[in-house]
Protein backbone atom coordinates (compact mmCIF):
# COMPACT_ATOMS: atom_id res chain seq x y z
CA UNK A 1 0.00 0.00 0.00
CA UNK A 2 2.77 2.44 1.33
CA UNK A 3 5.18 1.46 -1.77
CA UNK A 4 1.75 2.14 -4.02
CA UNK A 5 1.45 5.13 -2.87
CA UNK A 6 5.13 6.14 -3.26
CA UNK A 7 5.11 5.40 -6.69
CA UNK A 8 1.95 7.04 -7.39
CA UNK A 9 3.57 10.58 -5.80
CA UNK A 10 6.50 9.82 -7.84
CA UNK A 11 4.58 9.66 -10.93
CA UNK A 12 2.32 12.51 -10.41
CA UNK A 13 5.79 14.59 -9.76
CA UNK A 14 7.67 13.35 -12.53
CA UNK A 15 4.67 13.42 -14.99
CA UNK A 16 4.17 17.52 -13.80
CA UNK A 17 7.25 17.89 -14.59
CA UNK A 18 7.40 16.61 -17.85
CA UNK A 19 4.30 18.43 -18.97
CA UNK A 20 5.75 21.37 -18.34
CA UNK A 21 8.93 21.18 -20.58
CA UNK A 22 6.52 19.67 -23.60
CA UNK A 23 6.96 22.78 -25.43
CA UNK A 24 10.25 25.12 -25.91
CA UNK A 25 8.73 28.53 -25.14
CA UNK A 26 6.64 27.96 -22.44
CA UNK A 27 8.75 25.48 -20.72
CA UNK A 28 10.98 28.62 -20.12
CA UNK A 29 7.65 30.20 -18.38
CA UNK A 30 6.43 27.07 -16.88
CA UNK A 31 9.69 26.69 -14.62
CA UNK A 32 8.36 29.35 -12.42
CA UNK A 33 5.24 27.47 -11.30
CA UNK A 34 6.89 24.22 -11.08
CA UNK A 35 9.90 25.75 -8.67
CA UNK A 36 7.43 27.11 -6.90
CA UNK A 37 5.72 23.69 -6.21
CA UNK A 38 8.76 21.77 -6.00
CA UNK A 39 9.85 24.33 -2.91
CA UNK A 40 6.71 23.85 -1.45
CA UNK A 41 6.52 19.72 -1.64
CA UNK A 42 10.64 19.62 -0.84
CA UNK A 43 10.07 22.19 1.78
CA UNK A 44 6.91 20.06 3.66
CA UNK A 45 8.72 17.10 2.89
CA UNK A 46 12.31 18.39 4.88
CA UNK A 47 10.62 20.54 7.82
CA UNK A 48 8.05 17.23 8.23
CA UNK A 49 10.74 14.02 8.26
CA UNK A 50 13.52 16.68 9.78
CA UNK A 51 10.12 17.18 13.11
CA UNK A 52 10.03 13.41 13.21
CA UNK A 53 13.32 12.93 13.79
CA UNK A 54 13.76 15.08 16.28
CA UNK A 55 10.65 14.13 18.30
CA UNK A 56 12.09 10.06 17.90
CA UNK A 57 15.50 11.22 19.29
CA UNK A 58 14.00 13.63 21.84
CA UNK A 59 11.53 10.27 22.68
CA UNK A 60 14.67 8.25 22.99
CA UNK A 61 16.68 10.55 25.10
CA UNK A 62 14.00 11.05 27.65
CA UNK A 63 13.64 7.28 28.31
CA UNK A 64 17.19 6.61 28.47
CA UNK A 65 17.33 9.15 30.99
CA UNK A 66 14.31 8.05 32.84
CA UNK A 67 15.93 4.47 33.12
CA UNK A 68 19.45 6.04 34.22
CA UNK A 69 19.37 9.22 35.69
CA UNK A 70 23.30 9.27 35.69
CA UNK A 71 23.57 9.33 32.06
CA UNK A 72 21.71 12.26 31.49
CA UNK A 73 24.72 14.59 30.74
CA UNK A 74 26.17 12.30 28.14
CA UNK A 75 22.18 11.79 27.03
CA UNK A 76 21.87 15.28 26.71
CA UNK A 77 24.82 16.11 24.53
CA UNK A 78 24.47 13.35 22.34
CA UNK A 79 20.97 14.51 21.69
CA UNK A 80 21.78 18.32 21.24
CA UNK A 81 24.11 16.99 18.64
CA UNK A 82 21.48 14.49 16.89
CA UNK A 83 19.17 17.76 17.08
CA UNK A 84 21.97 19.85 15.43
CA UNK A 85 22.74 17.84 12.76
CA UNK A 86 18.46 17.12 12.01
CA UNK A 87 18.05 20.61 12.04
CA UNK A 88 20.84 21.84 9.64
CA UNK A 89 19.50 19.19 6.85
CA UNK A 90 16.18 21.27 7.37
CA UNK A 91 18.20 24.42 6.72
CA UNK A 92 20.05 23.07 3.95
CA UNK A 93 16.93 21.80 2.38
CA UNK A 94 15.66 25.38 3.40
CA UNK A 95 18.49 27.25 1.91
CA UNK A 96 18.10 24.91 -1.74
CA UNK A 97 14.78 25.76 -1.47
CA UNK A 98 14.99 29.39 -1.58
CA UNK A 99 18.31 29.29 -3.88
CA UNK A 100 15.53 27.69 -6.73
CA UNK A 101 12.85 30.47 -5.83
CA UNK A 102 14.64 33.29 -5.84
CA UNK A 103 18.31 33.15 -7.72
CA UNK A 104 16.55 30.80 -9.79
CA UNK A 105 19.35 28.42 -11.41
CA UNK A 106 16.83 26.73 -13.53
CA UNK A 107 16.22 29.74 -15.22
CA UNK A 108 12.79 31.61 -15.46
CA UNK B 1 45.66 34.49 25.10
CA UNK B 2 43.35 31.82 24.19
CA UNK B 3 43.05 30.24 27.03
CA UNK B 4 42.02 33.26 28.93
CA UNK B 5 39.04 33.86 26.26
CA UNK B 6 38.05 30.22 26.96
CA UNK B 7 37.86 30.81 30.15
CA UNK B 8 35.82 34.08 29.86
CA UNK B 9 33.39 32.13 27.21
CA UNK B 10 33.30 29.35 29.39
CA UNK B 11 31.88 31.33 32.49
CA UNK B 12 29.64 33.65 30.38
CA UNK B 13 27.89 30.29 29.25
CA UNK B 14 27.64 28.77 32.35
CA UNK B 15 25.92 32.38 33.51
CA UNK B 16 23.65 31.78 30.44
CA UNK B 17 22.24 28.55 32.30
CA UNK B 18 24.64 26.10 29.98
CA UNK B 19 25.14 23.89 33.51
CA UNK B 20 26.02 21.05 31.63
CA UNK B 21 29.99 20.78 30.32
CA UNK B 22 29.96 18.93 27.75
CA UNK B 23 27.01 20.98 26.24
CA UNK B 24 29.38 24.10 27.61
CA UNK B 25 31.89 23.24 25.74
CA UNK B 26 30.33 22.53 22.58
CA UNK B 27 28.69 25.74 22.24
CA UNK B 28 32.12 27.20 23.24
CA UNK B 29 33.61 25.48 20.16
CA UNK B 30 30.49 26.70 18.10
CA UNK B 31 31.23 30.55 19.34
CA UNK B 32 35.17 30.20 18.20
CA UNK B 33 34.61 28.40 15.08
CA UNK B 34 32.03 31.00 14.02
CA UNK B 35 33.60 33.87 14.69
CA UNK B 36 37.05 32.74 13.16
CA UNK B 37 35.70 31.03 10.22
CA UNK B 38 34.00 34.13 10.02
CA UNK B 39 37.16 36.70 10.32
CA UNK B 40 39.14 34.50 7.94
CA UNK B 41 36.74 34.48 5.25
CA UNK B 42 36.23 38.17 5.07
CA UNK B 43 39.62 38.59 5.00
CA UNK B 44 40.67 35.94 2.96
CA UNK B 45 38.20 36.88 -0.06
CA UNK B 46 38.69 40.74 0.54
CA UNK B 47 36.07 41.63 1.84
CA UNK B 48 33.77 40.42 -0.29
CA UNK B 49 29.82 39.57 -0.36
CA UNK B 50 30.64 36.09 -0.08
CA UNK B 51 32.79 36.10 2.93
CA UNK B 52 29.86 38.71 4.17
CA UNK B 53 27.42 35.95 3.59
CA UNK B 54 29.59 33.40 5.22
CA UNK B 55 29.68 35.52 8.26
CA UNK B 56 25.57 35.99 8.22
CA UNK B 57 25.31 32.34 8.29
CA UNK B 58 27.27 31.50 10.81
CA UNK B 59 26.02 33.97 12.74
CA UNK B 60 22.55 32.48 12.24
CA UNK B 61 23.41 29.03 12.79
CA UNK B 62 25.26 29.62 16.19
CA UNK B 63 22.22 31.12 17.29
CA UNK B 64 20.08 28.65 16.62
CA UNK B 65 22.86 26.43 18.24
CA UNK B 66 22.70 28.66 21.18
CA UNK B 67 18.50 28.07 21.47
CA UNK B 68 18.67 24.11 20.64
CA UNK B 69 21.34 23.69 22.87
CA UNK B 70 19.64 25.17 25.90
CA UNK B 71 16.30 23.97 25.06
CA UNK B 72 17.48 20.88 24.91
CA UNK B 73 19.45 20.60 28.12
CA UNK B 74 15.49 21.73 29.56
CA UNK B 75 13.74 19.24 27.99
CA UNK B 76 15.61 16.29 28.92
CA UNK B 77 14.26 16.89 32.23
CA UNK B 78 10.51 17.55 31.38
CA UNK B 79 8.35 14.46 32.18
CA UNK B 80 4.99 16.39 30.07
CA UNK B 81 4.67 17.89 27.07
CA UNK B 82 7.93 17.84 26.25
CA UNK B 83 7.30 16.48 22.11
CA UNK B 84 4.85 19.01 21.98
CA UNK B 85 7.22 21.97 23.13
CA UNK B 86 10.60 20.57 20.90
CA UNK B 87 8.17 20.69 17.79
CA UNK B 88 7.19 23.73 18.37
CA UNK B 89 10.75 25.40 19.20
CA UNK B 90 11.89 23.73 16.28
CA UNK B 91 9.16 25.02 13.75
CA UNK B 92 9.59 28.76 15.31
CA UNK B 93 13.15 28.32 14.74
CA UNK B 94 12.65 27.49 11.44
CA UNK B 95 10.55 30.02 10.48
CA UNK B 96 12.72 32.60 12.04
CA UNK B 97 15.72 30.76 10.32
CA UNK B 98 13.39 31.01 7.06
CA UNK B 99 12.72 34.87 7.27
CA UNK B 100 16.04 35.35 8.15
CA UNK B 101 17.80 33.70 4.75
CA UNK B 102 15.62 35.26 3.06
CA UNK B 103 15.45 38.64 3.66
CA UNK B 104 19.80 38.10 3.55
CA UNK B 105 19.20 36.35 -0.12
CA UNK B 106 16.35 38.80 -1.76
CA UNK B 107 16.75 42.07 -0.22
CA UNK B 108 20.36 42.29 1.25
CA UNK B 109 21.91 39.55 -2.22
CA UNK B 110 23.95 37.71 0.12
CA UNK B 111 25.67 34.59 -1.88
CA UNK B 112 23.59 31.62 -1.24
CA UNK B 113 26.77 29.37 -1.22
CA UNK B 114 28.43 31.75 1.15
CA UNK B 115 25.20 31.11 3.60
CA UNK B 116 25.39 27.44 3.13
CA UNK B 117 29.08 27.27 3.89
CA UNK B 118 28.69 29.68 7.15
CA UNK B 119 25.33 27.56 7.84
CA UNK B 120 27.86 24.22 8.02
CA UNK B 121 30.24 25.34 10.79
CA UNK B 122 27.29 23.51 12.91
CA UNK B 123 27.82 20.78 11.37
CA UNK B 124 31.63 21.10 10.88
CA UNK B 125 31.60 21.67 15.11
CA UNK B 126 29.37 18.66 15.73
CA UNK B 127 31.84 16.39 13.48
CA UNK B 128 35.21 17.46 14.78
CA UNK B 129 33.31 16.90 18.69
CA UNK B 130 32.37 13.39 17.14
CA UNK B 131 35.96 12.43 16.05
CA UNK B 132 37.64 13.97 19.10
CA UNK B 133 34.97 12.04 21.61
CA UNK B 134 35.82 8.61 19.12
CA UNK B 135 39.49 9.20 19.80
CA UNK B 136 39.39 9.66 23.02
CA UNK B 137 37.43 6.26 23.65
CA UNK B 138 40.02 4.27 21.72
CA UNK B 139 41.76 2.22 23.88
CA UNK B 140 45.73 1.53 23.72
CA UNK B 141 46.63 -1.16 22.16
CA UNK B 142 49.48 -3.00 23.64
CA UNK B 143 52.27 -4.82 22.48
CA UNK B 144 51.18 -8.49 24.01
CA UNK B 145 54.02 -8.09 26.62
CA UNK B 146 52.60 -5.81 29.36
CA UNK B 147 51.28 -9.41 31.91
Amino acid sequence: MRKALLMTLAMVLVASSAFASDAAAPAVAAVGPTAAWATAIGMALAAGLCGLGQGMGLKAACEGTARNPEAGGKLTVTLILGLAFIESLAIYALVVNLILLFVKPLGA
Amino acid sequence: MLAVLVQKIDAMLYRRGFALGDARRLMRNQMLLGTLGSVAAVLVTGFSTWGFSFAAGALLISINFWWLSKAAQELVRVRQGAMFTLLMLFYGRLLLTGAAIALLIVWFGASAFGLLAGLSTVVVNATLWGILQIRHKVPNVGNGKEA
